[in-house]
């Protein structure tokens, strides 16, 4: 099933003209974003260096999304209510929020390979080279595993309700949505490093050598931190129930769930460049490169049980 | 049952205040304002008094839910006609009152078909600001106020000398907005229970 | 509600504590000014939690009892806070006094269960009755555990034992006095639950963020906007789901009671599964509920009772008539 050229180009050509103009559509329908049909409730979105698996909590399956043409390749059934999805390199991880455990997915065949208990309602990921991090939102903690076997190798408390937690330079940074704050753990022993305020419920989080982005639900804006010390740098608006957050191709992508919406920001100073109006409730963000064209970003919608791509090259 | 709360909590004399100047107190500054025509309002005395009211928060620069709004709330003006600026009134003020002078509102207002009747207001950013903080268009810990706009997406509406206040989404069908602010002005519109 | 074995006399029908031994305790939180009058927020959207606990009207009163069984009725009362009750006895906190829940929303369940808590959201309600013979000569305080900070919803925290909110105390220091009404261990049943059928048809209602505020299904409230029409006298089943950005709702249904068929795919347990008219929907979670209708045709909603939620419209109106619609998603 390829996209019909036409129909590209037209929803190219009307996203780049939406973009011009000073007042953007409030509707999605407009603007002809592609979008496939995926399973019930789709939250969690991840690339495996080929394709998208994206994890659907209200049918509890994960599902694999061809990147050429969001056609749906393997489909597995998992725990119960997935609600995060990570790549390993190797494999997939889902974590299942009601099923307290955490799977691991073997991508050439969709199968599940591991199965591990963790905290009480595990709903965030992250890698770290051999590792894996979950945060487990009843519990307050996170649990870390070994990637190869699934053992657990310590378990560390943190705020209220940490939904999603980012890894990188021997920090962990977890996102405590009920604290309004993000907890960093150094890697090796868990050990808390620093507890740092950010805005309202956070939700998200990208990181980058410099910086820690943090999406706040509730504050309808974004907030960084100085990776280095976690000092604020800024708190910057984008729209309605931001959630989702991720780096690609040199900027920062914010899913506005309320709003139906993604804002691209400038992440050297927060700057927002656009604002594209996406379809109802999109929630998580995954970037796929392996398309002809390059860079894909791959937006979930949880009401609509969608996934919508936006092409990045339109933009300024 | 008998409570164990002490009663002298109030040592002074306690000031009997009617609810309305009570609620006037806590959500009305009578800040000065200026319109997108550049002329000088208080808003207690000259916008809110007496009057049957629709307020939203925007700014000119808005991206998110604010044009929408805006272009629905047009549609509700239309819908009441010469009723605005006689039994309702409209009232948009701006979150970001340093970029918003009231020449950026008069194109904003141009740009996006607001009918006459219906004001936009900006002012000194204290007072704006402290406007936005009593009419709930703000979170409460200036820490994690900053540049959000709280609530950006519902509208208030209210009777005041009635005490009458509500609020719904910016965004709901404007007929409906037009009906439900029917029952702040006009008795026999205001549903009975009678099938309609 | 009345029913012929709820007399209100303990020594008919079931013979539950009655008369002066029956006490609906209505437990709010609210505000008040510097002149001692009731604030209410007019412009907070999100959710009002106050400083001050009320139980019927009163702030944090004591309540002086005879050593033997009563009735207590809760009803929280809102606005927006949610209450884990447990009986503390503060001189030993550690110590878990237990008691008998034999209503839900104001039916009386299957049979009395005995609980160590009980949560309740806006507006649900549920009857327990405590035995204060074993608290004679003390004190013991109806203390909510329960931790929340902000009006969307509570965050999950359950604070130690003594470290909660203490509402009301009660006092076990009047004299002994005959108690005619059962235990409620020796209480076999109440009634069954109403036998289910299957449904006319399943919908499904997502709650969610859209366009600045909250939806279902997409869509605003607008009163003249009839989401769909259910057929007289036929049953169906609801889905109600919740997503991770969402808030915590209590969700009222007008004019007919459900039975929860499924919260996050396992069968209600306990003193959930009963009549009600309130379910309490957390985040990612899915409840399947059962509603049967009768031949009442009109108008009704379906409502978050969080009462300032309820304040701006997130709600949805649905119809009783002769033919119904087979709308899925509506």
């Amino acid at each position: 099933m390829k996209r019909n050229a036409a129909a590209t180009m037209m929803s190219r050509a009307l996203m780049l003209a939406a973009l011009l103009t000073a007042v953007p559509a409030v509707s999605s329908s407009q603007l002809g974003l592609p979008a496939y049909h995926v399973g019930k409730g789709p939250e969690a979105i991840a690339f495996d260096g080929a394709n998208l698996w994206v994890a659907n909590q209200f049918d509890n399956s994960l599902i694999e999304l061809g990147v050429l043409d969001g056609r749906v390749l393997q489909k597995v059934q998992v725990g119960k209510r997935p609600v995060a999805v990570a790549f390993d390199g190797t494999n997939l991880w889902v974590a299942n929020l009601f099923s307290h455990n955490v799977m691991m997915v073997r991508p050439e065949d969709a199968t599940v390979v591991g199965r591990f208990a963790v905290g009480r309602g595990p709903g965030g990921l992250a890698v770290d080279g051999g590792d894996i991090w979950v945060a487990n939102r009843e519990s307050n903690n996170v649990t870390k595993l070994r990637a190869s076997d699934g053992a657990v190798l310590g378990t560390f408390r943190v705020g209220l309700r940490p939904l999603s937690l980012a890894a990188r330079n021997g920090s962990v940074w977890v996102v405590n949505q009920g604290s309004d704050s993000v907890t960093r753990l150094r890697a090796s022993d868990g050990a808390v490093l620093g507890t740092f305020a950010v805005g309202d419920g956070p939700f998200g989080i990208a990181v980058d050598d410099a910086s820690v982005w943090v999406t706040n639900f509730f504050g309808h804006s974004v907030t960084r931190l100085r990776a280095s010390d976690g000092a604020p740098l800024g708190t910057y608006p984008v729209g309605d129930g931001p959630s989702g957050i991720v780096f690609a191709g040199s900027r920062l992508w914010v899913a506005n769930n309320g709003s139906g919406s993604v804002t691209v920001l400038r992440p050297t100073d927060g700057r927002p460049l656009a604002t594209l109006p996406v379809g109802r409730s999109p929630m998580g963000i995954g970037v796929s490169k392996t398309l002809p064209a390059g860079i894909g970003i791959w937006v979930t919608s949880v009401s609509t049980n969608s996934v919508a791509l936006i092409d990045p090259r339109q933009l300024p | 049952m008998a409570s164990i709360a002490r009663r002298s909590l109030f040592s002074r004399q306690t000031v009997r205040r009617s609810s309305r100047d009570a609620i006037r107190a806590r959500y009305f500054p009578n800040v000065v304002l200026r319109t997108h025509e550049d002329r000088p309002v208080r808003f207690y005395d000259d916008l809110i008094k007496d009057k049957v009211v629709v307020i939203n928060f925007m700014y000119a620069t808005c991206e998110g839910v604010c044009p929408g709004i805006t272009l629905n709330l047009a549609r509700v003006q239309k819908l009441l006609g010469d009723r605005i600026g006689r039994d309702v009134f409209m009232y948009s003020i701006t979150l970001k009152p340093e970029q918003d002078s009231p020449a950026v509102l008069n194109d904003y207002v141009a740009m996006h078909g607001v009918g006459p009747g219906w004001l936009f207001l900006t002012g000194d950013p204290a007072d704006v600001e402290l406007l936005r903080r009593k009419l709930g268009f703000v979170n409460p810990d200036p820490r994690l106020d900053a540049d959000s706009a709280e609530q950006i997406g519902n509208i208030r509406y209210g009777n005041e000398p009635r005490q009458l206040w509500a609020a719904c989404p910016g965004l709901a069908a404007a007929p409906w907005i037009v009906e439900s602010l029917s029952w702040l002005y006009d008795e026999r519109a205001r549903p009975s229970g009678e099938r309609r | 509600m009345f029913n012929d074995k709820d007399t209100g006399d303990e020594t008919t029908g079931f013979r539950l504590p009655s008369g002066k031994f029956d006490v609906p305790l209505v437990v709010s939180d609210k505000v008040f000014d510097e002149n001692g009058q009731l604030f209410f927020d007019l412009f907070n959207l999100d959710g009002i939690l106050g400083d001050k606990f009320l139980v019927n009207g009163k702030i944090q009163p004591f309540f002086q009892v005879h050593p033997r069984r009563y009735r207590l009725r809760l009803l929280d009362a809102g606005p927006s806070r949610f209450y884990q009750f447990f009986l503390t006895d503060l001189n030993s906190p550690g110590t878990t006094l237990p008691f008998w829940q034999i209503s839900n929303d104001g039916n009386l369940l299957p049979k009395p269960i005995q609980v160590t808590n009980v949560l309740i959201s806006v507006a649900e309600r549920a009857d327990i009755i405590v035995d204060f013979s074993q608290f004679a000569g003390r004190s013991v305080v109806l203390e909510n555990r329960l931790e929340q900070t902000d009006g969307r919803g509570p965050n999950g925290n359950v604070r130690p034992a003594g470290q909660g909110d203490h509402l009301l105390r009660f006092d076990v220091v009047l004299p002994p006095v005959a108690d005619n009404s059962q235990h409620p261990a020796t209480i076999a049943k109440f009634y069954d639950l109403p036998t289910l059928e299957p449904p006319r048809v399943t919908r499904t209602f997502r709650f969610e963020r859209g366009n600045g505020q909250w939806q279902i299904n997409g869509r605003f409230f607008d009163c003249n906007d009839v989401r769909f029409r259910i057929k007289k006298n036929t049953a169906e089943h609801w889905v109600l789901q919740n997503n991770s950005g969402g808030w915590q709702h209590p969700i009222h249904i007008h004019f007919e009671e459900f039975q929860i068929l499924s919260r996050n795919g396992q069968p209600p347990q306990g003193t959930q599964r009963s009549r009600k008219d309130v379910m309490r929907l957390g985040f990612n979670e899915e409840i399947e509920i059962f509603v049967r209708f009768r031949d009442f045709v009109g108008r009704y909603p379906q409502h978050c009772h969080n009462t300032v939620h309820e304040d701006h419209a997130m709600m949805l109106r649905w119809d009783i008539d002769e033919t119904g619609d087979l709308n899925t998603e509506p």
